[in-house]
């Protein structure tokens, strides 16, 4: 696939080799843009075994948050319907980015408000443009968010408890010092960005070993999570050992 | 000990039968289920082979039923033919089986991994009854074992959703006893496999049938057959070598008589 776009959509979508870039905001409104392009684009990037994903910013907006109306043009201010499409949308939308089997990295530039936020969460790298404001409320609106407790508290545990109940906007060097973010680019975060996709991508396959490790055997209790280690050092050692006889 | 659609090898008493047909993702085809049948009655009566290890190959366990055989099949024929005595060896296998699961375990693939006794999964496996989505009901236990493992409510989820889980998921409903990276998931299968090795081999197959008993009789009557299982046990020279040498303070060396 390299060379060509993925797949058309609606939304700035391209393959740079065997990286994927989804820009998860409208260009119309700087929220979330339709969640079935970006399953879908989620489900291509996978079936083509992209080896790295970045999570972009267009026009200096990474996201906003929910859109605000929904399923032709329903409101969301409508509980019943907020809660419907939630379920059926955002849910199997941010499963697929937690389940997504090679490195995510959000690249943000603007505000990650509420779902924004629970989208840049789900990335195993993130970095941010000086413009880069964080927050757990949709300041605007109020859109929907889901998944906010659970990832603060299992991505950045030290900060969750005062994150959710401050509901402030957490411009990019506050955000750095709570863990929202690895680093505070001072140029052009597009290309830092490249940079990084370029250093795991050359990692290779332990990346992924790394990647389970980091969102799921943790769940684990520690003797569970130790011996998935050993096996995964049995794993390396034999790759490598199978590498040096060829 | 080898079909076309299922291989066998053994190594230090723990026996590996492997699907083998990864292009169907190891489809249970009758054929597949018969070569599963064969190589499970030979380890049977094998005295060298201790425990098994159940797994696929190409990547996946196994991808379920092979739909287009099956829609050849008649209400009767399907009644009446193998494939019933093929799950049936399955289920009664007396020694332990421990089914190694990387990729898909889906429709059949995943009431075979149900069926053995432990169920190591590869970090990216992916289990669940799909059969509802083209017509049909689970029919090799899939209906059953899901209400007794994860309880009744979680299991109408998956059965009557046709719904999928992934190993995680399905570590925390009980199903998985272990997760490991895919790439080592025979390895720590056989792993498993292998403590159940220094055991007497008389009592684990009645170990296991009390265990298996328990999910078919009431509590009291299971009870009663646990008490008889250990009666006929009494009488056994495993039993008067395991205790002489626990008194002794040496390691066993058991018979299966």
């Amino acid at each position: 696939m390299k060379g060509s776009d993925v797949v058309e959509h609606a939304f700035r979508r391209t393959a740079d080799g065997p990286v994927v870039t989804l820009t998860v905001a409208s260009a119309d409104t700087g929220r979330l843009g339709s969640t079935e392009e970006l399953i879908a684009g989620l489900k291509v990037a996978r079936r083509a075994e992209a080896s790295c994903l970045v999570l972009g910013s267009h026009d200096g907006v990474f996201c906003r948050g929910a859109p605000l109306s929904v399923d032709e043009g329903r409101s969301v201010s409508e509980g019943r319907v907020a809660g419907m499409w939630a379920r059926q949308h955002l849910v199997p939308l941010l499963q697929l980015l937690h389940e997504f089997p090679a490195p995510v990295v959000a690249a943000v530039e603007g505000p990650a408000y509420g779902l924004g936020l629970s989208l840049a969460l789900l990335a195993d790298v993130r970095i941010g443009g000086q413009s880069a404001r964080f927050s757990t409320a949709d300041p605007e609106a109020g859109g929907v968010a889901v998944g906010l407790p659970w990832l603060l508290a299992h991505r950045v545990p030290a900060s969750a408890g005062y994150m959710l109940m401050a509901g402030a906007v957490f411009e990019a060097g506050e955000a750095l010092r709570l863990g929202l973010l690895s680093e505070v680019v001072s140029g052009d975060v597009a290309e830092r960005a490249g940079a990084l996709v370029e250093t795991l991508v050359a990692a290779g396959p332990s990346v992924r070993t790394t990647l389970t490790s980091l969102r799921h055997v943790r769940s684990l209790p520690l003797e569970e999570a130790l011996l998935y280690d050993s096996y995964a050092a049995e794993g390396a050692v034999s790759a490598r050992q199978a590498a040096d006889s060829r | 000990m080898s079909s076309e659609s299922v291989t066998t090898s053994v190594a230090d008493g723990v026996a590996t039968v492997k699907l083998s047909e990864p292009e169907s993702r190891n489809a249970l085809s009758g054929a597949m289920l018969a070569g599963l049948q064969a190589a499970l009655a030979e380890l049977h009566s094998d005295p060298s082979v201790g425990s098994v290890v159940l797994t696929g190959s190409g990547g996946h366990f196994a991808s379920g039923a092979n739909l287009r055989e099956l829609r050849e099949t008649s209400p009767g024929a399907y009644l009446t033919g193998p494939r019933g005595d093929a799950w049936a060896a399955v289920r009664d296998f007396p020694k332990p089986l421990v089914a190694a699961v990387a990729g898909f375990a889906l429709g059949g693939g995943c009431e075979l991994a149900l069926s053995c006794d432990v169920v190591i999964a590869g970090d990216r496996s992916v289990f669940g009854q799909p059969e509802v989505q083209v017509g049909l009901v689970p029919g090799a236990g899939g209906t059953q074992r899901w209400a007794r493992t994860c309880g009744p409510y979680e299991a109408a989820t998956i059965v009557l959703a046709g719904r999928t889980v992934s190993v995680w998921e399905g570590r925390r409903m009980g199903l998985v006893q272990r997760v490991v990276p895919e790439a080592c998931v025979v390895q720590a299968a056989e792993d498993v496999a292998r403590t159940f090795l220094s055991s007497a081999p008389l009592a684990v197959r009645h170990a296991k049938r009390a265990l298996r008993l328990s999910q078919e009789l009431p509590l009291g009557a299971a009870l009663e057959q646990e008490r008889t299982l250990l009666a006929t046990l009494l009488a056994s020279e495993d039993l008067q070598e395991g205790v002489s040498a626990f008194l002794e303070k040496r390691t066993p060396i058991f018979r299966g008589r």
